[in-house]
């Protein structure tokens, strides 16, 4: 199954999730420390992936500034809506694509990093 | 050992922190609380439960006061007060100034009672006092709001005047000390496994060893005493002035004799952080076991803030012997 945030193809590389509870951690004068659990923050999602062509690129980058979920799906019952807080592209040094055959095979890649919110 | 944080506030979600403050000379507590989403607005009634899971008493009602938006971060800041609110709020202000309220033979209990009833405070607790006013001559009350006239009476006769967590006014006997022959008791005991910083401090800054009460025409009465803190001989004095309401030697002697006890002592405070403890408020009394720093035995609540954040929920007092 491949990878898409919306109906952006991506090619995914590497995938982290950071889960975190809140926990306030007191020390008293004598004897151990005392933790509060005060909550938890929703899973923060950071991935790398390839996007092919400035079209697809740009997508991407338009979602960092448009204040809506997007959803993601991909193999591994993978599947959400988040919104995209970063988008980080870095453009390959490559002569030819032919990781899209549906595209040009001149058209550019990039290496694009990812944050995801709840 | 983990405990679970739990707090809730009326008709609101997302909390991010909430602050209780409180003493034993200010008019009202204050709530001070942030979060994402609020259906409150100002003038409603306002109830928060803080503490942990399974034990999260109510720790403050009152009316919402104050409320900030803001982005970003998208939240809001709700500010309230106490009932009490509704008597500092409350002016005092005849419509014919020929005709204000005026009142005689009066014990200062029914007089504070009754002030309460004009702002819509009905819950009422008072103290029996054995003070009358306006014996000779009536009184007026007006161009003042209902607290502080209120604060001026309880002064006079060395009460306290305060509103408790459930919305009821007290008129009482309440030293800013540990007094057992009114029945303080401690609530709780502080120690090195609760405690999370403290400081200790004596003072003679608050002593005065001389009152001294002005009344209605030539009335006055004074009280003093020596104080080992003092050089012999030395007085330092405090006027309680109430001509409109003290018209009768006996009245004015009684509040010199009823203050002189309250003010004619050191003023010994700690600072003590704890961690969060839902159940202790301003005017209770404490045991604090510090051997080390000379701070033991009873002690009573001064002031008091709850603070309940992402950095835990602590209770910070000023405590006082």
């Amino acid at each position: 199954m491949s990878w898409y945030i919306d109906t952006t193809r991506i090619f995914v590389q590497d995938w982290k999730e950071v889960d975190n509870q809140i926990i306030p951690r007191l020390q008293p004068l004598s004897g151990g420390s005392v933790t509060q659990i005060f909550g938890y923050e929703s899973p923060a999602i950071h991935f790398t992936a390839l996007v092919v062509g400035m079209v697809d690129k740009e997508a991407l980058v338009n979602m960092a500034s448009d204040g809506v979920v997007h959803t993601i799906s991909g193999p591994y019952t993978i599947s959400g809506s988040y919104y995209v807080k970063s988008v980080a592209p870095t453009l390959m040094p490559s002569s030819m694509q032919t990781i899209r055959p549906d595209l040009d095979c001149y058209d550019p890649v990039y290496t694009i990093e990812v944050d995801l919110l709840e | 050992m983990a405990q679970t944080l739990y707090a809730s506030v009326t008709s609101t979600s997302g909390i991010e922190s909430i602050t209780i403050a409180d003493n034993h000379t200010a008019p009202t507590s204050t709530a001070t609380v942030v979060a994402s989403s609020t259906s409150l607005g100002v003038g409603d009634s306002i109830t928060i439960r803080m503490g942990y899971s399974g034990q999260s008493p109510k720790v403050f009602t009152g009316y919402v006061k104050n409320i900030d938006s803001k982005s970003p971060p998208r939240d809001r800041t709700i500010t309230a007060a106490n009932d009490m609110v509704r008597a500092v709020d409350y002016f005092i202000a005849a419509s014919d100034p020929t005709n204000p309220l005026t009142y005689d033979h009066i014990s200062a209990e029914d007089l504070v009672k009754d002030l309460m009833k004009q702002c819509g405070l009905t819950k009422y607790d008072g103290q029996n006092s054995n003070f009358t006013f306006g014996i000779n001559n009536e009184f007026e009350v007006n161009l003042t709001s209902v607290y502080d006239y209120s604060k001026f009476i309880a002064d006079i006769i060395a009460y306290s005047v305060y509103c408790d967590e459930g919305g009821t006014v007290h008129f009482r006997y309440r030293p800013p000390f540990p007094d057992v022959s009114i029945g303080d008791t401690s609530l709780t005991t502080l120690n090195n496994y609760n405690i999370l910083d403290i400081s200790y401090a004596i003072s003679d800054k608050d002593l005065r060893n001389r009152i001294v009460v002005y009344g209605a025409n030539d009335i006055h009465a004074e009280a003093k005493a020596s104080s080992p803190y003092l050089p012999n001989g030395f007085y330092k004095s405090m006027v309680v002035a109430a001509p409109t309401v003290i018209d009768t030697q006996e009245m004015a002697q009684k509040s010199a004799d009823y203050n002189l006890p309250l003010v004619n002592r050191l003023t010994k405070s700690c600072q003590i952080s704890i961690l969060g403890n839902p159940q202790v408020g301003v005017r209770d009394c404490v045991t604090v076991n510090k051997s080390d720093l000379g701070v033991t035995g009873l002690w009573y609540v001064y002031s008091i803030e709850q603070s309940f954040t992402k950095g835990g929920f602590t209770t910070v007092m000023d405590v006082r012997q």
